[in-house]
């Protein structure tokens, strides 16, 4: 994150003229599993994805996309009770959307994301008007919701009533997409009215940007090791005439950015101490399973009943 | 200096200075010293450019109109990957 806040911040610096929306397409949470409880987060992981929230608030992204990938941590920090008070503590929460996750009408635990938001900017180079409204809508391929309290609908027909809607109240669309290579052309088939889509499913190597119609296609690299970066170049009336994607590599030529940095290593020393804790944890009980084995081994030897683990 | 001299001398200088050129663009190579726009005069892709410095992977203002900087799969992890 340190360096990814310093790319942002050096581009704000460097380019005052040019707008710039900063984005996430998806996967923000870990969603390691407990060993011993099935469909629950590990404590350890709790904590990270709280630190994404706090991170991600101070050093802010424009909006997020909540993919299927989020939904384990979604069922948690999205839960009705303790919502409001979330998202005061740490407000990207309130900026994540999906227009296709949607809580589980039985279940009714789950406080409802906003399937799009619309951001304004300002700026000399954007046609006659000098502003823009930039409509971001969130999508996710389907993928069994489990008990998360979530429902995952098909994207496709979600995308087809989700963009003339967002068309009429933005200049420029953009999806931001946690789909296969597959679904995002697909999506990008059915709706051309689609000015952008950004799409992401953990692929190391991205296909090349491309154009197909009106629709601008690039894909996110894996980890966000190297960031993108897509420029648009506006005629008078503010219509996309061109464009330029670049990856920048997030490597030691990019320093962090201090105040991130010192979030970095606070979050991290916490982290290390409760993954130590789980660690011994699990070794203890190993132990103690261990030694019950032993116990037993030696009564099978002397025709004593066994005695069965308790937790 | 007699004519074979001369055309030696000639030679060396010649030599000289493909030697110099070529060391040149090696160096340049290597430090990641990049022309900073592409053929179309937008800032250039550096994606393989790994060298750069970040005002370099900044690169040049080229005349955009508005910038989306996108990123995916954190995993709930603050830290630098890779």
């Amino acid at each position: 994150m340190a360096r990814r806040a310093k790319y942002v911040e050096s581009f704000k610096e460097k380019y005052k003229d040019i707008p710039v929306l900063h984005v996430d397409v998806g996967h923000l949470f870990n969603e390691e599993l407990a060993a011993e409880k099935p469909e629950t987060l590990r404590e350890d992981a709790l904590l990270m994805n709280e630190w994404m929230l706090k991170g991600f608030s101070q050093f802010k992204l424009d909006v997020v996309n909540f993919s299927r990938r989020d939904m384990l941590y979604g069922k948690v920090v999205l839960d009705k009770e303790k919502y409001q008070q979330q998202v005061i503590s740490t407000p990207i929460l309130g900026d994540m959307i999906s227009a296709n996750i949607v809580p589980a009408q039985d279940i009714n635990k789950i406080t409802p994301l906003k399937p799009y938001v619309i951001r304004e900017v300002q700026g000399n180079r954007l046609g006659k008007k000098g502003s823009l409204k930039v409509g971001f809508i969130g999508l996710t391929e389907t993928w069994p919701a489990g008990t998360t309290g979530f429902v995952i609908n098909e994207p496709l027909e979600k995308i087809k009533a989700v963009v003339p809607e967002v068309r009429a109240k933005a200049d420029l669309v953009v999806v931001l997409a946690y789909c296969t290579l597959g679904v995002a052309k697909e999506i990008i088939k059915q709706n051309p009215d689609i000015d952008v889509l950004i799409a992401a499913n953990a692929v190391a190597l991205p296909p090349p940007p491309q154009r197909d119609g009106k629709t601008i296609f690039v894909y996110s690299v894996n980890q966000t090791k190297s960031l993108g970066e897509l420029r648009l170049y506006l005629d008078e009336e503010g219509k996309v005439k061109d464009y330029l994607n670049r990856y920048i590599a997030l490597d030691k030529n990019v320093p962090d950015q201090a105040d991130a940095a010192k979030v970095v290593a606070t979050a991290k020393t916490e982290i290390d101490a409760s993954k130590a804790k789980l660690l011994a944890a699990e070794e203890e009980e190993l132990k103690r399973l261990n030694e019950l084995n032993n116990t037993n081994q030696k009564s099978n030897a002397t025709g004593q009943p066994n005695k069965v683990p308790s937790n | 200096m007699n004519p074979v001299q001369q055309r030696f001398m000639i030679f060396c200088v010649f030599v000289a200075v493909i030697i110099v050129g070529v060391a040149l663009l090696i160096g340049r190579g290597l430090t990641g010293t990049t022309v900073e726009v592409d053929l179309n005069g937008k800032a250039k892709n550096i994606q393989a450019e790994r060298a750069a410095t970040l005002q370099e992977r900044l690169g040049v203002d080229d005349g955009a109109s508005i910038a989306f900087i996108y990123g995916a799969d954190m995993e709930g992890s603050l830290e630098t990957c890779g």
